[in-house]
């Protein structure tokens, strides 16, 4: 697959806006009308939305020469397509690095546990960092 | 393509076409006791982000190199199958359509007879014990509706290839008729006159059934059509994606304009004139509710007649742009099909 052009990429962005604001807006609008599946379903499709967006977009920015190593307990191409969806191959290299620690992927449980520490804030600052960008805020993000 | 992609399925137009008919579903769901949206300005962003969703898979869909699958060179409703096949899944869009919109629910005022003495003012009233006050349960509904459709299905894939055939040669001998060699309005005469006569033998059929379901409305039947085709037609290009070429597009947004067109127009006059509830009313006055049958004369068949060739002519008006949409897409792709679909003479 070839890489996103610029203009593709620009049409994507006015996409994302259009479609936060839309979420945004659609989400207020069940709050207030109180229609608890309304505002689910456009929550849900707003995330699906997100995700398809970013997994498909970030299919070009993963690539790797070598075989992945296998290490006990952690399933690392649900890590990759974790990370792949992010968009963050130096996040998945790190967490790589981490895990062939014997401190950190000794066992299961220490390895699940520091993938949880690792990923949950990764994907919240992604998202953050998303909505305040789409929304014009991103002068926010320098702070 | 290496071989190891070959074998591959392409899954883009089975996640194409089920995203858009969810999301047609969820707008005629809104008219149902529950609806998911509490009003139909609050289903806006809804369809936005889907329809968002869609377009990203499209962009992406584009980019990528199709899988060669099982399909074969050929489209994926054959034509010595479209008929039963095309009829059948119809019959079940139909069904779910006509329960989604038509069936009875709190907020909605159905055409049955139920209603009849409000809607029709029959006087002087029929009295309660006469009228069927229960509805049966939508499965129950399923093998008839496709049985039907597949009668149809055959039927129109049996005789529109003569009908188009004698139509050619029609307008061969007399210049006049050479606009109805198009596929266009050949299928629409088709429509009409065919219409007719299935409509004036299935129609008192269909009424005299008579056990409580409400009346199809002629909007329902139009969103019906338009729907089944548009996901076929839908469903062949997203498969053909990469042999499309600017004139296939351009026929496709061309035949679904006019099918959205024709369907809203359908439904304008519908709610305005009430052109369904006078159907029922006018078939409803060919019962003769103390004998539970239709009255003796010609007026049972005039009504099946005329409701027979409404829907037909809808039917086949968007089953033609099915079949120049087919041709588009074979000639896009080599013409290796041009020859079968031009072949409806032989």
């Amino acid at each position: 697959m070839e890489t996103i052009d610029p203009r593709l990429e620009q049409t994507l962005e006015t996409l994302d806006r259009g479609v936060l604001l839309f979420a945004l807006g659609g989400i207020v609008f069940h709050v207030i009308e109180i229609s608890l599946a309304g505002l689910l379903l456009t929550a849900a499709a707003a995330i699906l939305y997100g995700l398809v967006r970013n997994r498909i977009t970030n299919l070009d920015h993963f690539k790797f020469g070598s075989a992945l190593p296998t290490l006990p307990g952690v399933n690392l191409s649900r890590l990759m397509l974790v990370c792949q969806w992010l968009g963050n191959q130096r996040l998945f290299e790190g967490l790589l690095g981490d895990l062939v620690d014997p401190e950190i992927g000794r066992t299961h449980t220490t390895a699940q546990r520091h993938l949880r520490e690792a990923l949950w804030p990764a994907i919240w600052n992604r998202a953050w960092k998303t909505v305040l960008d789409r929304l014009w805020l991103d002068r926010f993000l320098q702070s | 393509m290496d071989s190891s992609e070959k074998g591959k399925r392409d899954f883009f137009p089975y996640i194409l076409v089920g995203l858009a008919a969810a999301t047609l579903f969820f707008l005629l769901l809104l008219d149902r006791r529950a609806p998911i949206f509490s009003t139909p300005a609050g289903m806006a962003p809804f369809f936005f982000i889907v329809f968002a969703i869609a377009l990203t898979l499209i962009l992406f869909a584009m980019r990528t190199p199709a899988p060669a699958d099982n399909i074969g060179n050929g489209l994926w409703l054959k034509w010595h199958r479209s008929g039963p096949i095309g009829g059948a899944l119809t019959g079940l869009i139909f069904l779910l359509i006509y329960w989604a919109y038509d069936w009875p629910a709190p907020n909605r005022a159905e055409i049955s007879e139920r209603r009849v003495n409000e809607m029709c003012g029959i006087h002087p009233p029929v009295p309660n014990e006469l009228i069927i006050w229960t509805t049966p349960a939508p499965i129950s509904l399923i093998p008839g509706y496709m049985l039907v459709g597949m009668a149809l299905g055959t039927v129109v894939g049996l005789l529109f290839p003569r009908w188009h055939g004698f139509m050619l040669r029609l307008a061969q001998r007399r210049p006049a008729a050479r606009m109805l060699s198009h596929p266009y309005p050949s299928g629409l005469l088709f429509g009409i006159i065919f219409g007719a006569l299935i409509g004036v033998w299935l129609c008192p059929i269909i009424f005299s059934i008579s056990d409580g379901r409400p009346f199809t409305r002629v909007s329902t039947s139009a969103i019906s059509v338009f729907l089944a085709v548009g996901f076929y037609l839908l469903f062949e290009v997203a498969s053909y994606r990469h042999r499309m070429n600017r004139s296939a597009y351009l026929t496709l947004g061309t035949v679904l304009s006019v099918g959205v067109l024709l369907t809203g127009l359908v439904w304008l006059l519908d709610a305005q004139f009430s052109i369904s509830e006078t159907a029922y009313c006018y078939f409803y006055d060919t019962w003769n509710t103390r004998t539970n049958q239709l009255k003796a004369g010609w007026q049972p068949a005039i009504a099946g007649i005329i409701y027979g060739s409404m829907v037909g002519g809808i039917v086949m008006s968007v089953a033609s742009g099915y079949l120049i949409i087919r041709t588009a897409v074979a000639q896009a792709a080599g013409g290796g099909l041009s020859s079968d679909l031009h072949s409806t003479g032989k």
